[in-house]
């Protein structure tokens, strides 16, 4: 009996003693980071470079979705050349769920519902513009933070803090030398994370062979489901006299009205409104379906939420407005709260 | 014990003999069980910090199997099967009181066994008390690591077993609550739990599911993709609609 508990003393003596090892040379190798690749841009700068290097990298790697009390684990590819961006993004957990998107349209697989969605993918040129630069934005401050290790890849840390309780901080670790977002969280007002994304492996290819974002087209139990989209209207010149124009009241500090659209969606019988509100950091979509009280689908009224993500619904005489955003549940009830309907 | 024998054997220990009149050191360890005890232990340990092979007779290996043979058993194992008495003792997380109850009933019975197998199975019950137990664990070993580096070398006769003794109530202080957690009856340890939503629509006033999941989805999937501030958040809000389940928690 003495040997075994003398060999596990004396492990326990080794480990302890490799753990100081470890843990001195880690905090060396820290240092070392830190030293080694100080950011020569700004904070604002390094996310700059950051949303560049999303749309232009290829990439191939496994990341965890932590949302509320769920986590997900997903791999996700990702190629960029003179034809444009192809992603594909599936679950690994769970139903085999995938995302396949191009600069022409967005395909999600749902193998349990057997069935394929496809919708228009918007060119990233027409979206509305925003503020690109994070430098001179007032609702938020920016900051360095101490550098990090993610996945094994030494990272800078961008720290976006709100200046008021109508938006989510944000905390960025960009790979020094790719630039590469490699992980990312949302915190609310006491500084707790409410969703994050981590990658625990990640790889730069040269070249990522296009038949790897193909659809598997062989399951012929798969529906297909292609909703007829309209030409979408674009702000300012949507038919006049057919339905009210979005306006806001009072909108929390910071956010404005950036864009409103008139489209048909895919389970509507008829077009809604499409307003998107931000403050150069979250937005916010504001969708307006014209029909009357009487008709309308009250189900999704009140505060819905997902993660980090809420949702309002409200009730008007002849409208029924639905807020979803990325921000705080209560920026998404006053903003629905202070629409306003104008001919 | 003086503090100058602590100095001189140290001093002996690492070469510097200039300053000392080695031979009169020697003599005195001679002269000196304890210190004849303390020069064991000091060898030992600068074996073990140099990774050298171990003199397994050494009095201070003596003491820590000693100290180690009367520590309580800790482990994570939980009861599967209904096993023999022994087996449960083995199995179950064994702390000090609950080896009082042990000793006084004499050992744990096969329908407490059974009784412990119909509790309902709780997943994050049984890690919360996993790490918990991980956390006392370390606690040990950093104990360990604070009493190594605080007095560099362990200076009374008695260390192992003081190592020993802080390593078992570490482990009870920090431990307690999880592995009562595991003994019915016992109050469970206060979980902070974090949010009561996963990737699914809820209603935070009734946590119910909302009955308009199909639209909000729909909505959602029309904002990612007309969402100008999109592409700082990479592939985050099309995992959402990955990650996004059909069912609830049960």
């Amino acid at each position: 009996m003495k040997r075994p508990c003398l060999a596990a003393a004396l492990t326990a003596v080794k480990l302890a003693t490799s753990l100081a090892v470890v843990l001195a040379s880690n905090s060396a190798v820290h240092a070392d980071d830190s030293k080694a690749q100080p950011a020569s841009e700004s904070p604002a700068a390094l996310i700059e470079a950051m949303s560049n290097a999303l749309k232009t990298l290829n990439y191939e790697g496994t990341f965890v979705h932590v949302q509320g009390s769920s986590v997900k684990t997903m791999h996700i590819l990702h190629s960029s050349d003179a034809r444009g961006e192809l992603e594909r993004m599936r679950s690994l957990d769970g139903e085999a769920r995938e995302v396949i998107r191009n600069d022409m349209k967005v395909t999600c697989i749902w193998p349990a519902s057997q069935s394929v969605v496809v919708s228009k993918s918007k060119p990233r040129e027409l979206l509305p513009s925003v503020d690109a630069s994070l430098a001179h934005n007032e609702a938020y401050t920016i900051r360095l933070a101490k550098p990090d290790r993610v996945a094994g890849v030494a990272t800078h840390v961008v720290e976006i803090q709100p200046r008021d309780q109508y938006r989510y901080g944000y905390r960025f670790w960009i790979d020094q030398k790719k630039r590469m977002l490699l992980r990312y969280m949302l915190l609310n007002d006491i500084d707790k994370a409410v969703e994050q994304i981590v990658f625990t492996a990640i790889d730069y290819p040269d070249i990522i062979e296009p038949d790897r974002f193909d659809v598997d087209v062989e399951n012929d139990k798969v529906i297909w489901v292609e909703p007829a989209v309209a030409a979408t209207t674009p702000s300012g010149s949507s038919q006049p006299g057919k339905h009210d124009r979005v306006g806001f009241s009072e909108l929390p500090s910071g956010y404005k009205k950036i864009s409103e659209t008139y489209r048909p969606m895919p389970i509507n019988d008829g077009p809604v409104s499409h307003a998107m509100v931000s403050d150069g950091m979250a937005s916010v979509s504001v969708y307006v379906e014209h029909v009357a009280a009487s008709d309308q689908d009250v189900s999704a009224s009140g505060l819905s939420t997902m993660g980090a993500l809420n949702a309002y619904g409200l009730s008007l005489d002849a409208a029924y407005v639905t807020v979803v955003g990325e921000v705080p549940a209560a920026t998404v009830r006053i903003i629905a709260e202070s629409v306003r309907l104008t001919r | 014990m003086q503090h100058s024998d602590h100095q001189t054997l140290s001093q002996l220990m690492d070469g510097e003999w200039q300053d000392i009149d080695s031979s009169d050191c020697i003599a005195g360890i001679c002269r000196d069980a304890s210190l004849q005890s303390k020069w064991g232990r000091y060898h030992l340990i600068r074996d073990v910090i140099k990774n050298e092979s171990v003199d397994p007779q050494s009095i201070l290996a003596a003491r820590i199997s000693a100290a180690l043979e009367n520590e309580p058993v800790y482990s994570n194992v939980s009861v599967i099967g209904v096993p023999d008495d022994a087996d449960i003792t083995r199995a179950l997380p064994v702390v000090p009181d609950m080896q009082d109850q042990t000793r006084q009933s004499g050992s744990l019975t096969k329908a407490r066994a059974a009784d412990l197998q119909t509790q309902p199975v709780n997943n994050w019950r049984t890690g919360v008390a996993g790490f918990a137990l991980a956390a006392s664990v370390a606690l040990a070993t950093v104990g360990g690591l604070s009493l190594w580096n605080a007095g560099g070398i362990p200076g009374s006769a008695d260390d192992a077993a003081q190592v020993a003794s802080s390593t078992a109530e570490g482990a009870t202080a920090v431990g307690a609550g999880a592995f009562s957690s595991q003994v019915p009856g016992a109050p469970l340890p206060e979980v902070d739990y974090v949010a009561n939503t996963g990737s699914f629509w809820v209603s935070p006033e009734t946590t119910r599911r909302s009955a308009s999941e199909q639209r909000l989805n729909m909505f959602l999937s029309q904002h990612i993709e007309n969402s100008p501030t999109a592409d700082r958040q990479g592939m985050l809000p099309y995992s959402r609609l990955v990650g996004y389940q059909e069912r609830g928690p049960e």
